[in-house]
């Protein structure tokens, strides 16, 4: 049995604390927004935003919430689990929508079904690559607002594909608003916890 | 001192180094997660800097938690720990108060 299983929900409520930074949305939100201009300008230079978020995501925790919120160690079972799942989660969902990338057009589909992917297969891609590894983040950290961005993943190119805009558009929109959110939330944050310079030399300081 | 009544022995047992709401408060932080710094504990506890730091030092002083410092970019990082003896206390101290409120109840 963990030994902190009988404070699993402190646990659990520090944790999401420790996620209201907005720092993970504006990990999502940059992702979604370079695969947006990366297929408006077909310049892979915007896919390296993925490598670029994942820094500047642990440089504001490191710079940001750290300073600010403390530092926490949730101890190596509850890291390791998470990080594991999501990591292998979003791999294996990125490996299917390759393969299906790769395999559908081989099935000859018919003429129906072709047009019907011509005008949603954004949905697939944006609900495979984004929607989903929200829906586990939202599922595994237990932040319902990823709830949301894996709808709006799927509902905008959804809508998109109904009003016949261009692909990019609703993967741009949603990567603003996540960053958007990200921001808003980081501010909200950085308010709520202001850094206080001397609070880390702390006991016998 | 508490009455002698043996009902309520199991109240005059209870240890007082955690029968306080701050100590509490900070032992249950350190017991649902790994370890700490000093911000953090300031920051869900809601105790100024020199109280923390009292309730602390009464704490390492009973064994209970463990203190570290170091040095994070120049910047000092207070780190705080429960040990084993500490987690131990805590569950004693559960029992105890189900105990008192079974008693009290019955």
């Amino acid at each position: 049995m963990n030994k902190n299983s009988d404070f699993e929900k402190l646990q659990r409520r520090v944790f999401l604390a420790y996620q209201q930074d907005g720092i993970l949305d504006l990990l999502v939100g940059i992702n979604a927004t370079g695969f947006a201009l990366f297929m408006l300008t077909d310049s892979v230079v915007f896919l390296s935003f993925g490598a670029m978020s994942a820094i500047l995501y642990i440089l504001l925790k490191q710079r940001i919430t750290i300073p600010r919120f403390g530092y926490v160690d949730f101890g190596r079972d509850r890291t390791v689990s998470h990080r594991l799942t999501i990591l292998v989660g979003i791999g294996a969902l990125v490996f299917i929508t390759f393969l299906a990338g790769a395999i559908l057009p081989r099935m000859n589909p018919s003429p129906a079904t072709k047009a019907l992917l011509d005008q949603y297969h954004m949905v697939i891609i944006s609900g495979m690559v984004f929607g989903l590894p929200c829906a586990i983040v939202a599922l595994l950290l237990g932040l319902s607002r990823f709830y949301l961005y894996a709808l709006l993943a799927v509902g905008l190119p959804t809508l998109g594909g109904l009003f016949g805009t261009e692909t990019y558009l609703p993967m741009l929109t949603l990567g603003l608003l996540v960053t958007a959110t990200g921001i808003w939330l980081l501010a909200k944050f950085t308010q709520r916890y202001p850094r206080d310079e001397e609070a880390g030399s702390g006991v016998r300081g | 001192m508490v009455s002698a009544d043996k009902d309520l022995q199991p109240i005059a047992d209870l240890d007082r180094t955690i029968h306080s709401p701050a100590r509490l408060m900070i032992l249950a932080y350190l017991a649902a997660v790994d370890r700490v710094d000093f911000i953090f504990l300031m920051n869900q506890v809601g105790l100024t800097r020199g109280n923390l730091s009292s309730h602390l030092t009464t704490l390492e002083e009973a064994g209970y938690v463990s203190i570290q410092k170091e040095f994070v970019d120049k910047v000092p990082r207070t780190l705080i720990r429960l040990t084993d003896q500490g987690r131990d206390a805590i569950q004693t101290y559960r029992e105890q108060m189900r105990t008192v409120i079974d008693e009290l109840l019955s």
